[in-house]
């Protein structure tokens, strides 16, 4: 992993935007992370999955992005996913209490799945 | 002064340094942050501790550091930030010294008097996630500066 930033891939399968992200969630690389969430909410997405499969770890600098991504989704009315938690990544959200906040799916099949049901 | 924070009951056993200590002076700059995490991750490979560890020390680190750059410093100045990174025969040690205003992360989040009382929005997860990651969390302030050790255990069968 070169210069800490975390990658972000989106591809859009039916209404889903679907947003790959590698690497490491942490102080550093937030701020990517945030600016990509809200473009979405900004553009009127109406689903959007985070697909953290290979992602290495978060921080807590990333939970609070993800506490107004949260926010900003019920205000937008758009549904709001994540899949493919990793074992640390998953510690720490049943940690600091996110698995209760978040609809959280085991991978990308299930999470499109769920998704695609909520904006039919 | 020095407060622990334990996790483990049985007796602190004396640290032996098997690898010379690895050492950094960062700025209290975010792009000084990544460097450190750099850093950090060079230490830990040539040391050979598995990626969990590798992982656990660069979640307290990121965690650390970044609470120092937002609540340490009052002023504009530039201030140095020492790590080093040592290990002895079952564990890992990562100390961080700051010159930035008293901060105790051994009393928790609920009673951390000084930056996140200033700050409650802070919400005290990354006290909860060191506290949860780490074996041993160790407070000193000493000549005006804080001096914070993280211990994490290593079996040595799994290095």
């Amino acid at each position: 992993m070169t210069g800490y930033a975390v990658d972000i891939v989106e591809s859009k399968v039916g209404q889903v935007v679907v947003m790959v992200l590698a690497g490491r969630l942490d102080s550093t690389s937030v701020r990517d992370f945030s600016a990509r969430i809200n473009a979405h909410f900004d553009a009127g997405t109406n689903a959007l999955l985070m697909d953290m499969a290979h992602l290495a770890y978060i921080t807590s600098a990333s939970f609070r992005a993800l506490a107004l991504a949260h926010r900003r989704a019920k205000d937008c009315g758009t549904a709001l996913a994540l899949c493919g938690l990793n074992a640390i990544v998953n510690e720490l959200f049943d940690l600091t209490g996110f698995s209760d906040s978040f609809e959280i799916y085991p991978n990308r099949e299930a999470g499109l799945y769920a998704l695609a049901k909520a904006t039919v | 002064m020095t407060t622990t924070l334990s996790a483990a009951s049985q007796p602190e056993t004396e640290v032996h340094i098997e690898h010379p200590a690895q050492r950094l002076a960062i700025g209290n700059e975010q792009a000084e942050i990544a460097r450190a995490a750099d850093w950090l991750d060079r230490c830990s490979q040539a040391i050979g501790l598995r990626p969990e560890l590798r992982t656990a020390l660069q979640i307290a680190l990121d965690e650390v550091l970044s609470n120092i750059l937002k609540y340490a410093y009052t002023d504009a100045a530039r201030h140095a930030i020492a790590l080093s990174l040592s290990t002895g025969p079952a564990l890992v040690v990562l100390e961080v010294i700051d010159d930035g205003m008293p901060f105790d992360p051994t009393l928790g989040p609920a009673d951390a008097a000084g930056r996140e009382v200033m700050l409650p929005q802070l919400g005290g997860h990354g006290l909860t996630i060191i506290a949860r990651l780490m074996d041993e969390v160790t407070y000193a302030r000493r000549d005006g500066q804080n001096h914070l050790t993280l211990r994490k255990n290593v079996d040595p069968h799994q290095t």
